[in-house]
């Protein structure tokens, strides 16, 4: 049933992000090509005769980068709390499904949305970067072999492309694994005790969470508690030990413990009212 | 084996106690009017048996399961509120049911859609509310269930939806299974009850044949209903 639910619910939200994305793509390939001189592409671009059209498209660009992820959170939001506890509710929860299958089912859909919006805002970011990278580079006298070369050398520097890919793997964790924090905060606003205003204290909720966690946090990350994970947990995964890092490995710990507090209040606290 | 039991029932609403103590027996291959005033519990209870509300006392058994997945297999409820997505289409609804319910029968609701002149490639939210009602309800009906929940399935609607809303339910309506059905207009609908359950303060008033009420005092449903909640 697992897969069914996540079926249904990559259907339902696929058009709001097919919409996000295809306007983030445009932007990104509109940002790329105005990067890129004329006697390179062959490609008039009118963005390029107009007195800062690209400065106008860069910044656009920049801005869509940042709402992308601002929007994946609201409608993950709005998504799971409609069909939890909206109208919609009245049939996931009286569809003969494990309330295990309804959350994971409903988590693992915007995990995938957040992994496809990690990599659309990356996508911006490069085309940024190019943009404004590239015509610099260009007008010193190198060449766009030169460019990608340079590229390809500063790939090789071992220590950078770790640094790198850290980052990289660590934010796309954070970022698909991040509905945890949404579905307790909404799970935990509409329990039977709460009868108003379950929005604003599901928000409550969000932040009282992600404020005993920080608090939390700075005790994990004690200087002891880092040497005991790197030397007996780390040590297991060394092939992959940017990505299971001391906060990741509590990153992916939390959002366990989360999911299995939604799962049971969804199980024994559901009161659609 | 009663298709439902329900033995001390309790359920309250922070300090406001809906349900108190209920009992209820119901066999299968009737159908069941659930009847009682504003507040008296019907939604709650029928929300309980759905699977809807889980923070309930007490012990409710449907097909000899306790409410759960195995319950949810053979329920199949009609809310007050409709409760399909505005965005999804008749089509994406039934693979929804197909891909949940074992016992829908796609056939029987496209049949039933195209009764209504609805286009399966039709966004729900471009539906009249009525006519969304009337979708729901065909839905609802399409599974073979052994107990169909229909909570106020006449509720705000015109009469020839709500003669429209009869006619499906008596249809569809297979000898075997138990309707339990909620409603205002009792004067409307009591020709098809085979049974009547009263509520009155979150319990079971009352709970008959409808031939044996009729036959005992010697007035309709509608007139007695209006003499016990006066």
């Amino acid at each position: 049933m697992f897969g069914k639910v996540f079926k249904h619910e990559m259907r339902a939200t696929v058009l709001p992000y097919s919409i996000i994305f295809a306007i983030c793509v445009f932007f990104g390939i509109c940002t790329f090509f105005t990067g890129v001189p004329y006697e390179i592409t062959q490609i008039h671009s009118l963005m390029r005769y107009k007195e800062g059209g690209m400065a106008i498209i860069i910044s656009l660009c920049s801005m869509v980068a940042v709402l992308i992820p601002i929007l994946y959170f609201i409608l993950t939001w709005i998504r799971y709390s409609k069909s939890m506890y909206g109208r919609e509710g009245y049939l996931s929860h009286s569809l003969p499904v494990s309330s295990v299958s309804l959350v994971l089912g409903k988590f693992a859909s915007s995990a995938v949305w957040g992994v496809c919006v990690y990599l659309i805002s990356v996508f911006l970011v490069c085309s940024v970067l190019y943009n404004t990278a590239l015509p610099i580079y260009i007008a010193s006298g190198n060449t766009l072999t030169e460019f990608w070369a340079q590229i390809g050398n500063m790939w090789e520097d071992a220590s950078l492309r770790d640094f790198l890919l850290s980052i990289f793997f660590s934010s796309l964790l954070h970022i698909s694994l991040f509905s945890h924090y949404i579905f307790l905060s909404v799970t935990l606003a509409n329990l039977p005790c709460f009868r108003k205003g379950s929005t604003i204290l599901s928000i409550v909720f969000f932040f009282l969470i992600q404020y005993i966690e920080g608090r939390l946090m700075t005790w994990v990350l004690r200087d002891e508690v880092e040497h005991f994970v790197a030397e007996n947990v780390v040590h297991w995964f060394s092939a992959l030990t940017d990505v299971f890092s001391v906060e990741n490995l509590w990153y992916v710990a939390l959002a366990v413990v989360h999911l299995v507090i939604t799962i049971w209040l969804v199980k024994k606290h559901t009161a659609l009212q | 084996m009663s298709l439902l039991t329900i033995k001390n029932l309790n359920y309250h609403y922070n300090a406001n106690v809906v349900l108190r103590d209920l009992h209820l027996e119901l066999d299968a291959g009737q159908i069941v009017g659930l009847l009682g005033s504003n507040g008296v519990g019907k939604t709650t209870l029928m929300k309980i048996i759905s699977g809807l509300l889980t923070d309930y006392t007490g012990d409710v058994q449907v097909d000899g399961h306790q409410i759960g997945i195995e319950t949810k297999k053979v329920v199949s409820y009609l809310p007050e509120k409709t409760y399909f997505r505005k965005g999804e289409s008749i089509e994406s609804a039934i693979s929804l049911f197909r891909d949940f319910y074992e016992d829908f029968d796609e056939k029987r609701a496209r049949e039933m859609a195209a009764d209504l002149k609805l286009n399966t490639k039709q966004k729900i939210g471009t539906m009249s509310k009525g006519m969304q009602e009337k979708l729901q309800l065909v839905f609802v009906m399409s599974r073979r269930a052994k107990l169909y929940v229909l909570d106020e399935p006449m509720g705000g609607v015109d009469p020839t939806t709500r003669d429209y809303i009869l006619q499906t339910i008596l249809q569809q309506y297979a000898e075997n299974s138990t309707i339990l059905l909620s409603t205002h207009l009792v004067h409307d609908v009591e020709q098809i009850f085979d049974r009547v359950v009263f509520m009155k303060e979150g319990k079971v008033l009352l709970n008959e044949q409808v031939d044996v009420l009729r036959q005992e005092t010697g007035m309709s449903v509608d007139r007695y209903f209006r003499e016990v909640y006066r």
